[in-house]
């Protein structure tokens, strides 16, 4: 177990591909961090640096205090889950969980019961003498956690484990890391694209994008207070509706929409105060917004309808602000639903509004955040 | 027309020419194999049973002959997968680099053997042997007449192996280096953080997953090895007194020398059941799926 530190770490390939910037953050002992972005953000870079299977071009890495910059993967003391697994086809499944232990030198009779115990721990003690090829994806998953956890470790490093499995599969597998991993302790570090993932599993989660960190916090706080745009819009789903707006006085003008910012955006947000016509980006959760004819608020637009999907517990509702509309920047964002440009509303399933109907929409303008549209900053 | 008569329809050209050209001269052979029958005058047959495969079997210039073509094949195709290997794991380390590499490697390969055969002839032969005169600059050896490569009869079956390796470590390599880019990375990469050197990596994820590749290489190379002709007789044409004949060139001794195609026939028929068991063998014995 141990402490993992990254201190300005920069990765370069070749002569321009600057891949990380002045990557810097600490990982607690016995944390469970999740490193998330869009593709090609860095993140499985940083992570395979921290394997060392990638060199650093500059800064300075330490596990548990020891710097680590030119060590052999093979002497870091870290386990690896790859995305595919990368089992070995050829071996057991009890060869697999054993390959660690037997590079280690590992006495024969220790090595059986550590392998025993993992396989007890991941419930893979039936499938033990099968090769991987055998194996439903979730139980070779479960392998490779296996192969992970029975070195005991400084230190898990995951990458995108659980992308290769079906959602349900994956939601699943998601409780039984996580409590994996508290019930170890182990540091760990967990790639992944998916930002459900990051909020549901991680102790903390490190956002990143185009090879900068742009946050690192608790999910709850990423959600509550995000530094920037990319952040807001990266962190819950449906992603958080960004357009530009102008702010006058305590009025907040949206297109041809305007309503009033209650006092307590401005004690939350002191520099908002006494804005004159100030241009601000402002975001707003879908799960801020409900139809205001069944949960009526002091601040409500007016937008028409263009989509409702009835999920039951609530209706996704695609409405057309006429406000322009702010692209965060994530690369992989293609709309999640509807045609992306759209504000998605979560509205209460009492809501009886149909696409093509003028909705009056009701906003909880004390969650509303709002954003420098020069630095696209968040305003504090 | 069904789908399975157009599929019999559409063989029908292969399967001719395969019986053609295959299936009717093996039983030819095979018959021939029966009777005592003159190359010169191949229809005057005299029905001898297994007589020419007793002949055959009990003859010691046969065994010898059958014996160097163990030797040979065993000492090319050894060499041949070593430096083949290693070849392949060097341009699998230089990786996109070694494409000239792999280029200039490949162009044995468009040698014929028996250019390959007069070339090594003319680097190891007697005293004029540029091999020789080499070793003894570098003062491996005092004279250039102190290995006599193709007239000293203990190594000569060795020293016309030095083509076959030469001609065809390029093929091992090539193949073995298909066979390495075929490995996912992830697998090497894993066992890195498992905490295996190089030599354990290759010896644990590696070589077990080249098994498939390795099983190609022996059998199509040590088949090719085992028949090899031309590249020995060019050289040495048997000699010295018959020390570098190998099996396949007894056979054709016998049966164009003196003439006797009754037991050539069965020579050659041993030789392909030999040759099928062998087959069989590495089949099963390495290219057994591994993913199994």
């Amino acid at each position: 177990m141990a402490e993992i530190s990254l201190n300005n770490i920069n990765k370069v390939y070749g002569d321009d591909f600057h891949a990380i910037h002045d990557l810097s953050f600490d990982i607690r002992d016995g944390e469970f961090m999740v490193f998330v972005g869009p593709s090609g953000c860095g993140k499985s870079t940083a992570l395979r640096m921290v394997a060392g299977l990638e060199t650093i071009t500059s800064g300075t890495l330490t596990v548990g205090g020891r710097v680590v910059n030119e060590v052999d993967p093979k002497d870091r003391d870290v386990a690896m889950v790859f995305q595919s697994y990368a089992l070995y086809p050829h071996k057991s499944v009890r060869e697999n969980i054993a390959f660690p232990l037997l590079m280690a030198k590992v006495p024969k009779p220790e090595i059986d019961r550590r392998v025993e115990e993992a396989a007890e721990i991941l419930e893979l003690t039936a499938h033990l003498d099968r090769k991987p090829g055998k194996l439903s994806g979730g139980q070779r998953q479960r392998v490779a956690m296996g192969r992970a956890i029975v070195r005991q470790p400084a230190a898990f490093l995951m990458d995108e484990p659980l992308s290769n499995l079906d959602a349900k599969l994956r939601v699943q597998m998601r409780a039984e890391i996580a409590s994996l991993q508290r019930r170890l302790g182990v540091t760990t570090i967990y790639v992944t694209h998916d930002q459900v993932e990051a909020m549901t599993m991680g102790d903390r989660v490190a956002v990143m994008k185009a090879g900068r960190l742009q946050q690192v916090d608790t999910p709850q706080a990423l959600y509550n207070r995000p530094d920037n745009v990319f952040v807001a819009a990266f962190i819950g789903s449906p992603s958080m509706n960004l357009y530009e707006a102008e702010l006058d006085g305590r009025t907040l003008t949206l297109g041809t929409n305007s309503f009033d910012i209650p006092d307590a955006v401005f004690e939350k947000r002191p520099s908002l105060a006494g804005a004159q016509k100030r241009p601000v980006i402002v975001g707003i959760r879908p799960e801020h917004m409900d139809d205001a004819d069944v949960r009526p608020a002091s601040a409500q637009i007016r937008a028409r309808v263009t989509l409702v999907e009835a999920l039951g517990a609530e209706s996704m509702v695609h409405l057309a602000i006429d406000a322009p509309w702010v692209d965060a920047g994530d690369p992989d964002a293609v709309g999640e639903i509807g045609d992306g440009k759209a504000a998605v509303a979560r509205f209460s399933p009492k809501s009886g509004v149909a696409a093509g109907d003028t909705a009056t929409v009701a906003i909880e303008a004390e969650e509303l955040h709002f954003f420098d549209p020069e630095t696209r900053l968040s305003i504090w | 027309m069904t789908e399975r008569r157009f599929v019999y329809l559409m063989l029908a050209p292969a399967a001719l020419f395969l019986g053609l050209l295959v299936a009717y001269p093996v039983g030819l052979l095979v018959f021939n194999s029966f009777f005592t029958v003159e190359t010169i005058t191949p229809d005057v047959r005299e029905w001898v049973g297994f007589e020419n495969y007793i002949d055959a079997l009990t003859s010691s210039r046969i065994a010898d002959s059958a014996w160097r073509t163990v030797k040979y094949s065993v000492f090319a195709l050894g060499f041949e997968l070593i430096f083949g290997f290693c070849a392949a794991l060097l341009f699998s380390a230089i990786a996109e680099k070694s494409r000239w590499h792999r280029t200039i490697f490949a162009l044995p390969l468009m040698v014929p053997p028996i250019v390959a055969g007069l070339l090594w002839r003319f680097l190891l032969v007697g005293q004029i042997g540029i091999l020789n005169y080499g070793l003894a600059a570098i003062g491996l050896i005092d004279d250039p007449g102190d290995i006599r490569w193709l007239s000293d009869a203990d190594i000569v079956i060795y020293s016309v192996a030095f083509a076959d390796i030469w001609l065809t470590t390029s093929f091992v390599a090539l193949v073995a280096y298909a066979g390495l880019t075929n490995i996912p990375r992830d697998l090497i990469e894993a066992a890195r953080v498992d905490g295996a050197n190089a030599l354990k990596r290759f010896w644990h994820v590696t070589l077990p997953l080249l098994r498939p590749v390795i099983a190609v290489i022996i059998i199509v190379r040590g088949v090719d090895a085992a028949k090899t002709f031309d590249l020995i007789w060019i050289q040495t044409q048997g000699g010295p007194r018959n020390q570098s004949e190998v099996f396949s060139m007894n056979i054709y001794q016998r049966m164009v020398r003196f003439g006797d195609l009754g037991e050539a026939s069965a020579s050659a028929t041993l030789f392909l059941i030999v040759m099928l068991v062998l087959a069989g063998i590495a089949y099963w014995k390495i290219w057994r799926p591994s993913h199994d």
